[in-house]
């Protein structure tokens, strides 16, 4: 479960150019929920992202990841927890392109102490042909097409087997073919029991998604569980 | 091994750039070494030279009395003219009677670091008995042993070969030393002219201390000699430099007076002018009833080490500027590097990496790129010298070499650190 309760973030805090991002979010997802956070450009989403996705801290409030109250721990734990808990995708897919497949989708596990080395190869491989690129493994990532890099990352976001994977406008960067693959994989990932968590500015997108939740000038400003007939209109 | 997994993956990315910029590091580093090891016999000489207040001259003098002449004789001969703090040396070069003839008719060619090659015959071997004081020269430029008074040698008189001497370490002259058979037996040698230069003008010379002789009683000490009866004017000089050799004029009568050639060294705190004035005063008068005489000109000092080594010294700003340059080239890069080294990073740590370990990747990263060219470049030196015979490298050198490679690593890896750090919560 990811509960956030009175969280305000602010950027510059206490300067004259302090940016209040979000404010005071009370909110909480459970585990399972398929969730598209939406909003427009600057309303807070991504803010809220890296915060659930221990990336960032709250500057006021409380944030609970599963069993952990992150205010709790230091940085070098935050990173075990998003080693061990999130997977991400990004927009840019957060790939190093000069790396094959196999490298990109290999570092959560390098950082993962309960993974040994042997066991790599297995787990790589199996990441890649759930997303359908097991047979470019040792393709370097500049040599992949839009699709099969966001495929990449998303290997790489279930390669650690995390309960919640974190988007962040998987879909900006794609064709709209190739996004709805890519939204059946998150919905495939979700059917077998991941938290999904996608920020998105796309109303198709946000509307395959099970919850939607809004965000306008870093407040809710609306949370749907099943709103996505509504927001299409 | 996932460790070296990680870091084997970060290098091969940037195959090109690495080879790059270990290129560029092993040819700075090689440049930096070679002009040390250049340099450093250079400096060695000079700061010797300083040490022991060599000036830019030196005169020879010689002091002839009918008393032994004996160290404090000397200095207060010397100490009348303003003269006694200097430094001064009695290398007494002596002819060897020679037992076997093994070096009787010789050929040998006589090659001197300033590029002078003397090619001749010699059937005399010179034996130098040099004084405490000049021992304190010679601890620089001699290779294998020094003559150690203190030390007893089973059988044979220890002696230092000249470099011009065509004899080895382990050489052995067997001479009929005064009557004495006697083993001379080569412990040392001087490996070049440089130092010797100042003390001798001749090529086969040995050197030993005179201790050593008045211990195995081939010598009498200065105060166990007679005193001579004096007939100045029966007397005549013969013989130049190196040659002690004073004969009476008077068949009948032949007295051979005491006769020292002695290497004076400007004072710092007088003028050469100062310097030369009280060497002619020396020579223009017969004092303490002795004959002084000087010969001329000076010989060479501190400005022949200076024109020695002028390629040398020339050489190293030449080779510092290529290595700074290269250096500059190599951090210069590194900075332009900065960003994919933090895009790397922020992956990492979307992917759980903790700062500690990005902080580690980064230092081992950055060694990987100037180790393994400081290791390559000692390589090529050591080659270098191998193949041509050229002293590319020393151990000063390598250790010079290996201490400026390391510290541009260090600085490298922690500007990088410091990036790291700063821009840690960056993101792709």
């Amino acid at each position: 479960m990811i509960e956030l309760a009175g969280v305000d973030k602010y950027y510059n805090y206490k300067m004259d150019t302090q940016v209040h991002a979000l404010k005071n979010i009370n909110l909480t997802i459970e585990d399972g929920e398929f969730v598209a956070v939406i909003g427009v450009s600057g309303s807070g989403k991504s803010t809220l992202l890296h915060i659930i996705g221990c990336l960032d801290t709250p500057t006021n409030g409380k944030f609970i990841l599963g069993e952990y109250e992150t205010a709790k721990y230091d940085e070098n734990t935050l990173s075990e927890i998003r080693n061990e808990e999130i997977g991400f995708v990004l927009q840019n897919f957060g790939l190093l392109p000069d790396k094959t497949v196999y490298e990109n989708i290999s570092y959560p596990l390098l950082f993962n102490p309960a993974v040994k080395y042997k066991m790599l190869r297995k787990l790589i491989k199996k990441a890649a042909d759930d997303m359908l690129i097991g047979d470019l493994l040792h393709k370097k990532v500049s040599e992949l097409s839009g699709g099969q890099k966001q495929r990449t990352a998303l290997a790489r976001a279930i390669v650690n087997r995390p309960d919640v994977i974190l988007a962040d406008e998987p879909t900006a960067a794609l064709d709209k073919k190739t996004a709805f693959e890519i939204m059946d994989v998150f919905e495939r990932l979700n059917e077998a029991g991941k938290t999904i968590i996608i920020v998105t500015h796309d109303r198709n997108i946000a509307a395959r998604c099970k919850r939607v939740i809004e965000l306008a000038d870093g407040e809710i400003v609306r949370d749907s569980k099943k709103g996505a007939a509504k927001l299409q209109q | 091994m996932k460790l070296i997994f990680l870091i084997k993956s970060l290098l091969a990315s940037r195959k090109r750039f690495i080879v790059l910029i270990s290129a560029s590091f092993v040819l700075t580093a090689v440049l930096l070494n070679v002009s040390i090891a250049m340099c450093e016999e250079y400096y060695a000489r000079m700061s010797y030279i300083e040490r022991n207040r060599y000036t830019d001259t030196m005169e020879r003098i010689y002091i002839k009395s009918y008393s032994p002449l004996t160290d404090e004789y000397v200095d207060k001969i010397l100490a009348d003219v303003g003269l006694e703090k200097n430094r001064r040396n009695s290398p007494e070069p002596g002819d060897i009677p020679l037992e076997s003839s093994s070096f009787e008719d010789k050929k040998s060619a006589y090659k001197f670091m300033d590029g002078m090659v003397y090619d001749g015959y010699f059937s005399n071997i010179y034996l130098c008995k040099y004084s405490e004081e000049y021992s304190s020269f010679i601890d620089t430029a001699v290779s294998g042993e020094i003559p150690d008074k203190d030390k007893n040698y089973d059988g044979y008189i220890p002696v230092i070969a000249g470099y011009g001497s065509g004899l080895n370490i382990g050489s052995e002259i067997k001479s009929n030393y005064y009557g004495t058979k006697t083993v001379f037996k080569v412990v040392g040698k001087y490996s070049d002219d440089s130092l010797e230069a100042y003390f001798s003008a001749q090529p086969n010379m040995i050197y030993t201390d005179e201790e050593i002789m008045y211990k195995a009683g081939l010598e009498l000490r200065p105060e166990d000699q007679p005193v001579l009866t004096p007939s100045p004017e029966k007397e005549q000089i013969v013989g130049e430099d190196g040659s002690i050799t004073i004969i009476s004029s008077d068949e009948e009568e032949e007295v051979i007076p005491y006769l020292k050639g002695y290497y004076i060294s400007r004072p710092e705190e007088m003028t050469p002018a100062e310097f030369r004035a009280r060497i002619e005063y020396l020579t223009e008068n017969e004092i303490y009833g002795a004959l002084v005489r000087a010969n001329n000109p000076p010989i060479k000092g501190r400005v022949y080490f200076e024109n020695l080594y002028i390629f040398t010294i020339m050489s190293f700003p030449m080779f510092l500027m290529i290595f700074i340059i290269g250096t500059l080239g190599v951090v210069g890069n590194l900075i332009v590097n900065a960003d994919s080294n933090i895009s790397n990073m922020a992956v990492f740590r979307l992917c759980g990496a903790k700062v500690k370990t990005i902080c580690l990747l980064t230092a081992v990263g950055e060694a990987a790129l100037t180790l393994p060219a400081l290791a390559v470049s000692l390589l090529i030196c050591l080659l270098i010298g191998l193949v041509f015979g050229f002293a590319a490298i020393s151990v000063l050198s390598s250790v010079i070499t290996t201490a400026v490679v390391l510290t541009i690593t260090l600085v490298m890896i922690g500007v990088r650190l410091v990036s790291v750090i700063k821009d840690r919560r960056k993101l792709i």
